[in-house]
């Protein structure tokens, strides 16, 4: 009796231990199904992280890697445990799964329930399943694959990116102005360093924004100003030498009035000079403001030469940087002249009504009309479209407008009752008197085939 | 005190006279082994057994033999169309007691222990009708006076497949009242060779009886305890829910699927057959080897499925192939072994 209870012991315990394997069997299935997409799509990451990291310079190598790359691992496994828990079986379920496989007659789950005797233990147990090893493999496989590709492959580094090589024009040649008139002594060194300081301004932008839109305005309008001023300069300094010129050598045979008008343009000049945003040089203006117009006797010869030399000098080489490319006013009128020119073409060829022959002969250029003539649509309410004006024509304009109706049949039909004859048929046809899906059609057409 | 479920040695004692039993009906009933087990496995369970077959098959040599293996009264009822209710249940006759005129219930051939219904669907649906309480509640009420049936109470019809002229199909609810309904199949030349050799026509077989009432009722008695065990209550729920429309695959073309009777009735099938194997369990097994006889009369087709050729018998099979005997999903890195 009691070597029976010791072998059911025994089995007992036997067969919960193979329950115990096929649940473990059973559960890590399930736990590596979950784990695959997860190591597939962390090794797609795991491989774009170090490829970035790699061509942004970074040294990566396995002994660096395998910590991460470790510690990525066991964080899958660890989500896709907690994912494939809700699937796990019990060892009831794997003892179910033993005795179906195995023939028993559900007598594991009786025993384990106390009802009957534990069968004895089979040379070979099955439980029915086995691995997929390509689909265990693959993923793990993938995984680690695609870390070691991406630590293995060789990249490119990027460069660090760089600014444009070239910055913008309008500043070296503002540079350059500034360092003339400095050199000419027309401006002081602080009105010099004041305009670099602006220019400098707009250097130490990142580089990437020195062609911005804003950047090049604001370029433009300092340079602008900048040749606005040069420009009063050299005007200015060619009229006041030019009236002391005249009053100096031609004193004698001009008239009093045109000595008064000389002696105010140099007054004119002289005052301009002094409020000129541009800051002057002190000693050009004390040299130039020291003349009395008046009594250029006084002046000697040499003094008179040297003071107009220098002042011609100045205005040269102000006018010299008015006439350097991309200055102001630089081919100005030609705009002028191609209007001209086009107003005279207009003139001969263009304009209301036919032309006058050759080339430019017709009544002019035809209206964009969609047709020679309105449709007619019935609506007696139609309207044809045109565009005469071409140029100003675009893509998506309207076009046309029209007011119409749908073509309603309105002839007024009584009720009609459902299930009647829709097809009468004549003599010798085959009329269905009753509508049947194609299902009943099919059955009874193989009944009475 | 009775332990909840059997014990190895009420299945064991039982095992003994089962077997008796089977090998005596294999006397009377050459080659129909499954059938006679089906049907032993039907009266153990306490169920009413249809069966259906062409004349001159043994149907009613079987339930004879069966009557007589058992030692039970049995009664024999012809089925045709003019009979009435009253020719099956009993009528109340005017008799004259103690001096007094008075209705004595005559009890009807219903009143036995084994009755034969020889061609039922020939009886009018008031007939078959009269049955259907005396084949449910075991007893029979004539003129307000209910009458108990003897026990064990068994009802085993037969009907034949041709000849349908005139017979009146039997109605679901009675058909869901049949425990099995099974079909006898033609012998094969063997076996006609051992009954044209074995038998003179005209001659019954002698049948001895080899169990006793009150053991019969014992069989009954610990087939009703054997241990049914949860997972397999399960498959015969799972099975039984996927008979009716849109719960599988299967069940494609059916009009109406198996009652709850019909999972009581598989189970307790279950565990007559479970004890007909000495086992003290049912299992899947039991299941699946009774799942045809007793769905099959109960999965009603519609028309396009019986005009498809569909059967009931196939869609039982089919529910059989796609429902699981455990409801567990298998994990893709895991294969079925072929």
């Amino acid at each position: 009796m009691s070597s029976g209870m010791t072998d059911q012991a025994q089995l007992s315990s036997a067969w919960l231990r193979q329950a115990c394997h096929t649940r473990r069997k059973v559960n890590t299935g399930w736990w590596l199904a979950r784990a695959m997409p997860l190591l597939v799509m962390g090794g797609v990451l795991g491989f774009i992280m170090i490829f970035v990291l790699r061509s942004r310079g970074m040294e990566l190598a396995w002994s660096h890697v395998w910590p991460w790359v470790a510690s990525g691992f066991v964080a899958l496994m660890l989500a896709s445990w907690l994912l494939a828990r809700r699937q796990f079986v019990s060892t009831s379920q794997a003892m179910v799964r033993l005795e179906s496989e195995l023939q028993l007659h559900n007598a594991l789950t009786t025993a384990a329930a106390g009802h009957g005797v534990w069968p004895a233990l089979v040379s070979t147990i099955d439980d029915g399943w086995r691995w997929r090893w390509q689909a265990v493999g693959g993923p793990f496989v993938a995984f680690v694959g695609s870390l070691a590709l991406a630590i293995w492959l060789p990249v490119a580094q990027d460069v660090e990116a760089k600014g444009p090589t070239v910055e913008p024009q309008a500043w070296a040649q503002m540079e350059d102005w500034l360092e003339k008139l400095k050199e000419e002594q027309i401006v002081t060194e602080e009105e010099k360093e004041e305009q670099l300081a602006k220019i400098s301004d707009l250097r130490d932008q990142p580089p990437e924004k020195w062609f911005s839109h804003e950047s090049l305005n604001a370029g433009d309008t300092l340079k602008e100003q900048l040749q606005r001023e040069i420009k009063q300069l050299a005007q200015n300094l060619s009229t006041a030498e030019r009236s002391l010129n005249a009053l100096k050598n031609y004193a004698d045979q001009l008239s009093v009035e045109a000595k008064e008008q000389l002696l105010k343009d140099f007054d004119q000049a002289l005052a301009d000079m002094k409020s000129s945003a541009l800051e002057l040089d002190p000693k050009l203006l004390k040299s130039i403001a020291g003349i009395d117009p008046k009594n250029l006797k006084s002046l000697s010869k040499e003094q008179m030469k040297q003071l107009g030399e220098s002042m011609k000098k100045k205005a040269g080489a102000c006018n010299g940087m008015c006439k350097n490319p991309g200055f102001l006013g630089d081919g100005e009128g030609e705009d002028d002249e191609l209007a001209a020119a086009m107003g005279q073409l207009k003139k001969q060829g263009q304009g209301e009504g036919p032309g006058k022959g050759a080339i430019t002969r017709g009544p002019g250029t035809a209206p964009l009309t969609l047709s020679d003539e309105e449709n007619d649509f019935g609506t007696n309410k139609n309207e044809a479209v045109s565009n005469t004006d071409l140029s100003r024509a675009q893509v998506g304009d309207m076009l046309a407008l029209q007011n119409g109706k749908h073509d309603v049949d309105k002839t007024a039909k009584g009720p009609q009752a459902a299930g009647t004859v829709q097809n009468a048929g004549q003599g010798g046809e085959q009329v269905w008197r009753e509508s049947l899906t194609p299902e009943e059609k099919a059955v009874l057409k193989r009944v009475f085939r | 005190m009775t332990d909840a479920y059997a014990s190895d040695s009420e299945i064991q004692s039982a095992s003994l006279p089962l077997d008796a039993l089977r090998r005596t009906l294999n006397e009377v009933l050459f080659g129909q082994s499954e059938l006679i087990d089906l049907v032993l496995c039907g009266v153990i369970a306490r169920g009413h057994v249809l069966l259906e077959g062409l004349p001159g098959l043994g149907k009613t040599e079987l339930v004879k033999g069966l009557s007589k293996a058992l030692n039970l009264t049995t009664r024999r009822v012809q089925f045709t169309p003019d009979l009435l209710p009253g020719d099956i249940t009993g009528n109340p006759v005017l008799q004259e007691v103690d001096g007094k005129r008075e209705f004595v219930f005559q009890p009807g051939p219903v009143f036995t222990n084994l009755l034969l219904a020889d061609e039922i669907n020939r009886a009018s649906p008031k007939t078959q009708s009269a049955l259907l309480e005396a084949m449910q509640e075991r007893r029979v009420t004539v003129l307000g006076q209910t009458h108990s049936l003897p026990d064990p109470f068994f009802v085993l019809a037969t009907q034949n497949p041709i000849e349908l002229e005139g017979t009146y199909p039997l109605p679901e609810a009675q058909v869901d009242r049949f425990l099995f309904k099974l079909e006898v199949l033609r012998n094969s030349a063997e076996t006609l060779m051992k009954i044209v050799t074995q038998r003179e026509l005209g001659v019954e077989p002698q049948v001895a009886s080899v169990v006793t009432r009150e053991a019969f009722a014992q069989i009954q008695a610990t087939a009703r305890r054997i241990f049914l065990p949860e997972i397999v209550a399960d498959y015969i729920a799972r099975i039984v829910d996927a008979t009716h429309p849109g719960q599988s695959q299967a069940s494609l073309g059916v009009r109406f699927g198996a009652s709850p009777r019909a999972a009581l009735s598989l189970a307790a099938a279950s565990k007559a057959r479970a004890l007909m194997h000495g086992r003290p369990n049912a299992s899947f097994e039991d299941v699946q080897a009774l799942a045809l006889p007793v769905l099959n009369h109960r999965v009603l087709l519609d028309y396009t499925a019986r005009m498809d050729g569909k059967t009931s018998a196939g869609v039982v099979r089919a529910i059989l192939a796609e429902v699981p005997v455990q409801n567990l999903a298998t994990p893709r890195t895991l294969k079925e072994a072929a």
